[in-house]
């Protein structure tokens, strides 16, 4: 595949070989990707949990949404950058990790869902709790997003 | 990122692409083994610790001048060995026996490196390829 | 026999050992460890970013925290018992590991912090309708909670180059 030769080709960027080569390198990019996650996947939970009158039921669910998106957007900017950074520094061994590709189809997934379903769903408000297709709209979230991270935790256990 | 324009189909793209990509191995550097400096040695595998997050074995091998050499490995976890059909009993099963083990060496030039390949002493090969080499 | 004797005798319990030797309990308790971030570290990232007069700005604050920490309770729980329960896998390693006793120290701060707010400030939330009329204390323990969680997910992630 013409793809991994010209990965490769960028290797010697400067910030990639501090990432590889450095003894602190990973340590650091993966501390901001875990930072990143915990920000990202604490936005998407509250706004589940509205969604299903589960939590943060003092607030209106559109007010919700409008004040978490751009913790979300920056928070997924920092946890993209750094995956980039990991990505790029030793991309051979991503591109061969079979957990690592199902993790990149589940982010496209969960980026679909959440700019382009949960969105509809958060952007209005209503009294009603428990409908049904919101605790189904809700769990999709949750478990895509989720998804991602346990197949990102499975990168270093599963060839 | 505008839902409703490129975007979106992008996105279908690259998820199309990656369920069916397939993808080489190679090998890059990393702070504490060096993936160009390779060591095969044989001797005799003394001791195993099977655990998380990463497994070692310790195997005797006879140097150059005859003395004996104690030589350390780290290899993956339990269940990457698991999904290449390999378990604890069979190192244990190796162990007081010969085995052949090749490493990509540690940069301090010690006796230590991160295991490529392993053969067992049934003559089983298990490759740690390609997250670890 | 010695705290870093009983921290050697506890990892090869045979309880530890069939953790830290199972194909995947130990991933999965790991693996939590980490994903119950959002649900622990994250919430309580949500509510110093409301004090320090960053984020959720409308609104009293004393709503917000009382929301929170219903569903940050269940993830300091999480993190909590698998942490001991990874900690019980390599007690021996950790003992000696500058990171991790560095970790252990932060956490111990940070829940000083957490009980000096809710003894001296959190009674008094009613009185401040938004994080601007928050006393400086408040934003004190806020900005500290803040840097020093930070400090713990380094230390947490560092500490396994470490052994």
């Amino acid at each position: 595949m013409a793809l991994l030769p010209l990965l490769q080709s960028w290797s010697n960027w400067a910030p990639l070989v501090f990432v590889r080569d450095s003894k602190y390198g990973m340590p650091v990019v993966q501390s901001f990707h875990l930072m990143g996650l915990t920000i990202l996947l604490a936005t998407v939970l509250l706004l589940d949990l509205r969604l299903v009158g589960l939590g943060m039921n003092d607030y209106r669910l559109s007010w919700l949404a409008r004040q978490l998106k751009p913790w979300t957007l920056g928070a997924f900017t920092v946890v993209i950058s750094s995956g980039l950074l990991m990505f790029l520094a030793t991309p051979g061994k991503y591109l061969g990790s079979r957990p690592f590709r199902v993790k990149m189809a589940l982010l496209c997934l969960a980026l679909l869902f959440h700019f382009g379903v949960l969105r509809r769903f958060t952007a209005t408000d209503s009294d009603a709790r428990w409908r049904r297709v919101d605790v189904i709209v809700a769990c999709f979230s949750l478990v895509l997003w989720f998804g991602v991270g346990w197949a990102g935790r499975a990168i270093a256990f599963i060839p | 990122m505008i839902p409703g324009t490129r975007l979106p189909r992008f996105l279908l793209v690259v998820f199309a692409a990656l369920l069916v990509s397939q993808a080489q191995a190679h090998h890059n550097m990393t702070a504490v083994f060096d993936f160009n400096d390779r060591v095969t040695f044989t001797g005799t595998l003394t001791s195993i610790d099977w655990r998380n997050p990463h497994t070692y074995f310790t195997v005797e091998v006879k140097g150059a001048s005859g003395a004996m050499e104690t030589w350390q490995s780290e290899g993956p976890s339990p269940s990457f060995f698991r999904i290449r059909d390999v378990g604890k009993p069979d190192f244990e099963a190796s162990v007081g026996k010969t085995v052949t083990v090749e490493i990509s060496r540690a940069r301090d030039k010690s006796r230590f490196g991160l295991i490529r390949t392993f053969t067992l002493a049934n003559g089983k090969v298990v490759s740690a390829c390609p997250q670890n080499c | 026999m010695s705290l870093f004797e009983w921290c050697q005798w506890l990892q090869h319990t045979r309880f530890a050992t069939a953790i830290s030797e199972s194909d995947w309990l130990f991933p999965l308790i790991e693996g939590s460890h980490i994903l119950a971030l959002p649900l622990s570290v994250g919430m309580i990232v949500i509510l110093d970013l409301h004090l320090l007069g960053i984020a959720f700005c409308d609104g009293p604050g004393r709503k917000l925290v009382l929301n929170l920490m219903r569903w940050c309770k269940i993830g300091f729980a999480v993190m909590f018992l698998t942490g001991g329960l990874l900690l019980v896998t390599q007690a021996g390693k950790a003992y000696g590991n500058a990171f991790f006793r560095t970790k252990l120290i932060l956490l111990l701060l940070l829940g000083i912090n957490a009980a000096a707010y809710q003894k001296v400030f959190f009674p008094k939330m009613a009185q401040w309708d938004s994080p601007a009329g928050a006393p400086a204390g408040a934003k004190f323990c806020a900005g500290f909670s803040l840097l020093l969680w930070i400090g713990v997910i380094v230390c947490g992630r560092t500490m396994a180059y470490q052994f």
